[in-house]
């Protein structure tokens, strides 16, 4: 569970967030939708610790995440990963996808030894839906759905409690779309984990999301669908 | 439009239009054949990566130099479309593309201007008429005040105007045959009416081709065209084919809208047979490897499919 207490955030004499609480409970998809430019990536940022808040605190399960006062909690905040817009600006033009699975994997020390490393490997792309010769391709060469899920994947890797999609869907035609939705869900909730869901796509979110918050022109988020 | 007037003004067919890759070659399209008459608007729908880019290159003779036209025709007025500066001279002219993102497809070292001067410069119209002119293919483009723009560079303007400022330069012709590559990309409910209207406007008798993923996109046009893995799999009037899809594919198109529930169509099986949609195929059945595409009629509607 992750709660946003008061939390605000102002880039010189424009305010961004003003005030923003939100709860989001385990093993619930929670969508936030407003016009471009309100707030939406940079609630984003602050959970991700990209940007720190100017006010107020965030826990997630119990345990003080980032406040004014103290530092992000690095180790804690992998718990939270993030898919961006941008399929491709998220992964190493230079890097094979199979090279940046395991550095990935290595630098968390998330196996023993190489034959659990590729064993992770093949279970992950299982779950993706991705055919195993992706490995051996560079981002170019791979479509923007595949590369979206390999970015899924490289989330999904560190088991986080909470998965942020930060209007990861918009470049994607519809059908990719619905896809990539799916394995969102399927892979998230039933571990209790939650999905936080960015999109300016009122409709979609609406679909998608068991609660739907809204930034108003103050931006304040409001509950606009329970 | 009575029967009489259908005048077949342009059509196109072809073999297989395949990419020279570093380790072979790969078919992008394969036996694509289509007509369009004045005036109708036709809409290219698929995923990415069917092919939809590659049929309006094609027709444009703007194929990448790693990729090739290896069979079939493309008529207009029921001769041939030439090739090479030919072919240059009729782009812009009775050949119009819009792109899919007009901010970065306008030249950023020059100013509307001298774009749209450029573009009426084909037209060999009497230069001191160009002032006169380019003012007015902005206002059909729905700037109020063209002198506002016309001095502008591409980066002073915001991703609309930009859009219709490409808008603009296309009206600079007489277009015979207008491609619109994902023309409405961004733009809400309203903004896509308005797109249409103003195409409507500006280019009356031109045939269009649509591309798109936008199924209300393809909703205001007149036939539908779905294209999958490079291949044709259902055409008709898009009345019929987005209410009463015949192929799995389209029926899957239609199904992972948002307003359809979103359903997601995933790998099912492994294996590959002549349908480019069988490993995701919920029809699918064991006849279907070894099944060939064939091809079914009903009324006005055709697809292609390798199971009854």
């Amino acid at each position: 569970m992750l709660e946003i207490k008061n939390c605000c955030k102002s880039f010189e004499n424009q305010t961004v967030l003003q005030d923003v609480s939100l709860t989001i409970p385990g093993g619930s998809i929670i969508g936030v939708s407003g016009a471009s430019g309100i707030g939406k990536s940079t609630l984003a940022k602050i959970l991700c610790g990209v940007t720190a808040p100017d006010a107020g605190e965030i826990f997630l399960d119990g345990q003080l995440l980032v406040s004014e006062k103290s530092n992000y909690d690095r180790r804690w905040g992998l718990a939270i990963q993030m898919v961006y817009q941008q399929p491709y600006a998220t992964l190493d033009p230079s890097q094979k996808i199979g090279a940046g699975l395991r550095e990935l994997i290595s630098y968390h020390r998330l196996t023993k030894n190489k034959q659990e490393t590729e064993k992770l490997i093949a279970d992950i792309l299982a779950q993706m839906q991705l055919p195993s010769k992706i490995l051996a391709h560079l981002p170019r060469q791979i479509s923007g759905g595949e590369a979206q899920r390999v970015a899924l994947a490289r989330c999904l890797l560190l088991s986080p409690k909470l998965l942020i999609l930060d209007e990861a869907t918009s470049m994607l035609d519809v059908s990719t779309q619905a896809n990539l939705l799916a394995l969102v869900k399927a892979q998230m909730l039933p571990n209790g984990g939650s999905v936080l869901f960015i999109s300016h796509d009122r409709a979609l979110t609406d679909f998608y999301c068991d609660t739907v918050y809204a930034f108003d022109e103050d931006h304040r988020l409001k509950e606009v669908r329970a | 439009m009575a029967a009489t007037e259908i005048i077949s003004a342009f059509s196109y067919a072809c073999d297989t239009i395949s990419a020279k890759l570093s380790r072979g070659e790969r078919v992008l399209l394969q036996d694509v054949s289509f007509s369009l008459s004045s005036g109708e608007r036709l809409a290219v729908i698929g995923e990415t990566g069917s092919g939809k880019t590659m049929l309006a290159l094609s027709i444009l003779g703007l194929l990448p130099a790693n990729v090739r036209m290896q069979g079939g025709c493309i008529q207009m007025d029921g001769t041939a479309l030439p090739t090479g500066k030919q072919l240059q001279t009729l782009r812009g002219d009775k050949l119009v593309y819009i792109p899919q993102n007009g901010a970065e497809f306008l030249l950023p070292a020059r100013t509307v201007r001298k774009q749209l001067y450029d573009s009426l410069k084909k037209l060999s119209l009497p230069q001191k008429e160009f002032p006169q002119l380019a003012a007015e293919k902005l206002r059909l483009a729905g700037f109020d005040r063209p002198e506002d723009v016309l001095d502008k560079y591409s980066f002073q303007l915001s991703g609309g105007m930009a859009q219709r400022v490409t808008i603009a330069l296309a009206a600079c012709s007489r277009a015979r045959l207008l491609i619109a590559d994902e023309p409405t990309n961004g733009l809400d409910e309203a903004g896509r009416a308005q797109f249409f209207a103003l195409l409507d406007s500006i280019f009356p008798d031109a045939a269009k081709l649509i591309i798109t993923h936008d199924i209300s996109v393809a909703a205001r046009c007149d036939r539908v065209l779905v294209l999958c893995g490079g291949q044709m799999l259902e055409t008709g009037t898009s009345a019929a084919v987005l209410s009463a899809p015949r192929h799995p594919y389209t029926k899957a198109l239609l199904a992972a809208q948002v307003a359809n529930g979103m359903q997601p169509s995933p790998i099912l099986r492994e294996g590959v047979s002549g349908c480019p949609f069988y490993a995701r195929c919920p029809e699918a059945d064991a006849g279907c490897l070894n099944g060939a595409m064939q091809k079914h009629t009903v009324g006005m509607s055709e697809w292609w499919c390798c199971h009854a």
